[in-house]
């Protein structure tokens, strides 16, 4: 049991922290890049990179969080 | 009192632009290329709330067997590089722009953590611009190949440019005006032979007058 907490716990682990140099590397590229987005520079014509950004963090917390309570539904079977 | 030289950050837009050059117009691949990448992640998704959402109708072994935590743990494992994988390649997509200046193109091929390439072809040395748009689904979608023919080199052929018509236009209205800047120069210089031409004529107007 100790080994399968200590994979999940490593794996949630080296995800957010994947994440958070992700975000740092995104925020240093936006910081030298600033031109002005456009209809032909988004994506389908509104999508920004920070939207993605936005949800891509959103969604490894979901993650993290949903698969958490996924394990703990589990082991109370 | 000194000029300042240094330029304000805020003309500058991107990393390597240069003095006095301005961005006329920047874009990034049409959103096709995303396809491949987004369908696999949809349907993986998909399938994996219908099976989160439906749980209870499953009759799942216990936790503590040893199989059924390795299946759980790779599950996880699978899903986190899954996730990363995906959204890594979205933005990385955002970081991949071609920047038309009013002195060169530039493709800016980056990602996060594993490429920085920069590839830029001067105005001057742009002989001649295609446009390529072949198929149904290219024509139906607007998206093309812009296949920049130049002197002493192999043609640079931007992939999966959105809108190719307008931006073959602007290429090559951009090309326009920098040849006519470039010609003024040299009106200037015909002028000014010319009047180095007139000059001669009347010093030898001059000598013919004195030898008379």
């Amino acid at each position: 049991m100790n080994l399968f907490w200590g994979t999940i716990i490593t794996t949630h682990m080296v995800s957010l922290i994947f994440m958070g140099l992700s975000l740092l590397r995104y925020l240093a590229y936006k910081k030298r890049n600033t031109i002005i987005e456009n209809g032909y520079s988004m994506l389908l014509g509104f999508i920004r990179p920070d939207h993605v950004v936005m949800i891509y963090v959103g969604f490894v917390l979901l993650y993290t969080v949903g698969s958490m309570m996924l394990i703990f539904y589990l082991s109370s079977l | 009192m000194k000029e300042k030289k240094i330029k304000s950050s805020d003309e500058f837009h991107f990393r390597g632009q240069m003095q006095d050059e301005k961005v006329i117009e920047f874009f990034r691949r049409h959103w096709l290329v995303l396809l491949p990448d987004l369908l696999p992640f949809l349907l993986y998704m998909t399938g994996l709330i219908v099976f989160v959402a439906s749980i209870g109708s499953f009759r799942l072994p216990s936790l503590d067997e040893p199989f059924f935590q390795l299946l759980v743990a790779l599950a996880l494992i699978g899903t986190a590089l899954l996730i990363h994988r995906f959204f890594l390649k979205m933005i990385e997509y955002f970081m991949r722009t071609v920047i038309i200046t009013n002195f060169r193109v530039v493709e800016v091929k980056k990602s996060l953590f594993l490429h920085d390439d920069k590839h830029s072809i001067v105005m001057k040395r742009i002989q001649d611009i295609q446009k390529q748009q072949k198929g149904l689904v290219k024509s139906l979608v607007g998206v093309g190949e812009l296949v920049v023919i130049i002197s002493f080199s192999d043609p640079w052929v931007l992939r999966n440019v959105p809108s190719p018509d307008y931006h073959y236009r602007l290429l090559n209205q951009v090309r326009t005006t920098l040849s006519e800047r470039d010609h003024q120069p040299l009106n200037n210089f015909s002028n000014e032979f010319s009047d180095v031409k007139n000059g001669m004529t009347n010093i030898n107007r001059k000598a013919v007058e004195v030898e008379d």
